[in-house]
């Protein structure tokens, strides 16, 4: 390796990126370069892909409506658990809007998912010059905005129907859902993406989801239960904010890391 | 081929056996003493109750056992000599390791039964496409 | 560039595996009675938990080495998805399978303790916490490793290195969620007499669990090349009768 024999050092000479993606698997590909010298075609790309989602959401409003009457009827379902007959446990609330935006959001990611699959779609996105990974993210953004659209259904309903007090304090409140919806998003849209071709994907994606997801549920049902207790803390809910922060950049950065070589195409 | 079996068997039976004779409830280690401060409190309840205590003398006799030092001595004596849990514990151990070593094996030597199969008939593929 | 040097590497790596392993067997042989002897008679009763304490010198390696195989796991399946060999992925397996063993001993060893000395089979303490969840990471690979079925590999690779990933993050937020149980590191605390015994049973413990990868590793190679030949030799229709 120390003296390059001269077709090698040729090689090297005339540019070693030119040869590089080819021979080496999980090298950045064309479109991760273009992204890295030209940041903000990235980012059109990126707008591009969420925004293509969500307009063919907009059209249908097929996952909107399903996922919001599912989290709806799953708040009804818990209240059997927790309407007792002197009020309500007020202790449970924060798992309910959690537990019920996890369930309704594994259901929008699904059919998200499904509607590539049916129209053999994927395989085209990832054609475009697009890199894979604006690919990720702006499907990632539009599936955060569904579940951040779902929550919104969530919160008032289970304010109205358990009296929690989840509007005592907004702006927190408000920051914990759209870090948990976004954390929800980046696992679940690359646990997604890998599980498309594979047979048992429905049973599958719950199973390899939810334990990655549990310190941010940890964290979700925490942060809100500080909002919610009668002596409002808020210095607790502020910590959770910050963790649920570091769990999406991780899983941010992971995601990156790895998306390249996971989906199967 | 089954004789490995046995002893597996009998290791979990074991197990099991241990597992039901600690399912029946253990004395609590660490019940705190019970507060015999008798002095200086009087009650109208504690004079109704000490009036019934002397008519009784064997219910008298009977509390007073329990208060005594010896039933926590006893508790005390079980816990020190308790060793369901760690048998329990170990059992556990062992079962699950020999037991994965144990189905390892199996399936190891179904694995290389069937590559030895198939590498004959490949070979004899091979030699009919040949032929 | 395809096959040979891969071949090559392959049977070094089975070289230096079979001098592993019979390090780690031996080790495993002589060291497995001479613990159990040491942990039995060489070392002084704990003076709360008396006899109980015993379960300490198998449950906490168990509970250590677990995290080491779900390191193993994690850093094999990067490396998979990295260069696409299989090696890579056999070595994941296997990682990924014995820490679901080893998880299942520390969390049933870990509720015995709790039941031996607090009194209750289980206790929501920030260590058993911690191993419940990060377990259920690694059940979650094993049954995508078995039912995934076709490039399933892939997927349980990115599983187990977003698991990897998520160790910390589980410690942290259990560690917030349950800091009812503010307990100083076990290890360091430990009575002097005692702290061979345990480094011994780690030692010992270690070298089963590399035994054990090791043979999986075995296993697993196997059931891999068993799958390749038969898709190459139905690829050149060989298998028709």
């Amino acid at each position: 390796m120390s003296t390059p024999t001269p077709p090698e050092a040729a090689r090297r000479a005339a540019g070693g990126a030119a040869i590089a993606p080819d021979a080496l698997p999980g090298a950045p590909s064309d479109g991760a370069r273009s992204a890295r010298t030209a940041p903000v075609s990235f980012v059109r790309h990126v707008g591009a892909v969420a925004w293509k989602d969500l307009r063919v959401e907009l059209r249908s409003r097929e996952i909107v409506y399903t996922m919001a009457f599912f989290a709806a009827l799953l708040v009804v379902i818990f209240s059997f658990a927790f309407v007792k007959d002197q009020g309500v446990v007020a202790e449970a609330t924060p798992g309910i809007v959690w537990t019920t935006i996890a369930f309704a959001g594994t259901v929008g990611l699904g059919r998200a998912f499904d509607r590539e699959r049916e129209g053999d779609t994927m395989r085209a996105l990832l054609l475009t010059p697009a890199s894979r990974l604006s690919v990720f993210l702006g499907k990632s953004v539009a599936i955060t905005v569904l579940i951040a659209a779902v929550s919104l259904v969530v919160v008032p309903l289970v304010t109205l129907l358990f009296g929690a007090p989840l509007f005592a304090h907004p702006l927190p409140l408000l920051i914990l859902l759209v870090l948990g919806a976004l954390g929800f998003s980046l696992v679940g849209t690359a646990f997604a993406a890998m599980l498309l071709r594979v047979r048992s994907r429905d049973v599958l994606l719950p199973v390899v989801l939810y334990p990655i997801l549990v310190p941010m549920f940890i964290a979700g049902t925490k942060g809100t239960a500080a909002l919610v207790a009668d002596v409002p803390d808020l210095a607790a809910a502020w910590y959770w904010v910050q963790f649920l922060g570091i769990f999406d950049a991780a899983f941010l950065v992971v995601s990156m890391w790895t998306f390249e070589s996971l989906v199967i195409e | 081929m089954h004789k490995p079996l046995i002893p597996l068997l009998l290791t979990l039976g074991l197990a099991l056996g241990a597992a039901t004779a600690s399912a029946q409830p253990a004395a609590q280690p660490y019940a705190p003493p019970a507060a015999v401060t008798t002095d200086g409190y009087a009650s109208p309840d504690r004079a109704r109750c000490e009036a019934e205590l002397r008519k009784d003398a064997g219910w008298y006799a009977e509390l007073k056992l329990q208060l005594k030092d010896d039933v926590h001595q006893d508790e005390y004596a079980t816990f020190q000599r308790n060793n369901k849990h760690v048998i329990i514990a170990y059992a556990a151990i062992w079962v699950l390791t020999v037991g994965f070593a144990f189905l390892m094996w199996l399936r190891h030597g179904k694995l290389a039964g069937e590559l030895a199969r198939l590498k004959s008939d490949i070979a004899r593929g091979a030699k009919d496409a040949d032929a | 560039m395809t096959s040979t040097p891969t071949s090559t590497a392959g049977t070094q790596r089975l070289g230096a595996g079979t001098i592993a392993f019979a390090i780690a067997a031996a080790i495993a042989a002589i060291g497995l009675p001479y613990t159990i002897w040491q942990v039995f008679y060489g070392t002084p009763l704990e003076e709360q938990l008396f006899f109980n304490q015993k379960i300490f010198y198998y449950h906490v390696p168990h509970a250590m080495l677990m995290f080491a195989t779900v390191f193993v796991c994690g850093i094999a399946s990067f490396g998979y998805l990295r260069n696409r060999k299989g090696t890579w992925d056999d070595v994941a397996l296997a990682g990924g399978e014995l820490s679901v063993l080893f998880g299942a001993i520390v969390l049933i060893t870990g509720s015995v303790w709790g039941r031996a000395a607090w009194g209750v089979w289980w206790q929501w303490d920030m260590r058993l916490t911690t191993s419940l969840l990060l377990w259920l990471v690694m059940v979650g690979y094993v049954l995508v490793r078995r039912f995934g079925g076709p490039g399933s590999e892939r997927l349980a690779a990115g599983l187990a290195v977003f698991g990897m990933v998520d160790v910390p993050l589980i410690y942290f937020s259990v560690k917030i969620w349950r800091t009812v149980h503010p307990k100083a590191e076990v290890v360091s605390t430990l009575d002097p007499a005692m702290k061979p015994t345990f480094w011994l049973s780690f030692l010992t413990i270690g070298a089963v669990l590399t035994v054990l990868l090791l043979l999986r590793v075995r296993t697993a190679r196997a059931e891999r090349e068993l799958r390749e030949l038969r898709e190459r030799a139905d690829d050149a229709g060989l298998l028709d009768g």
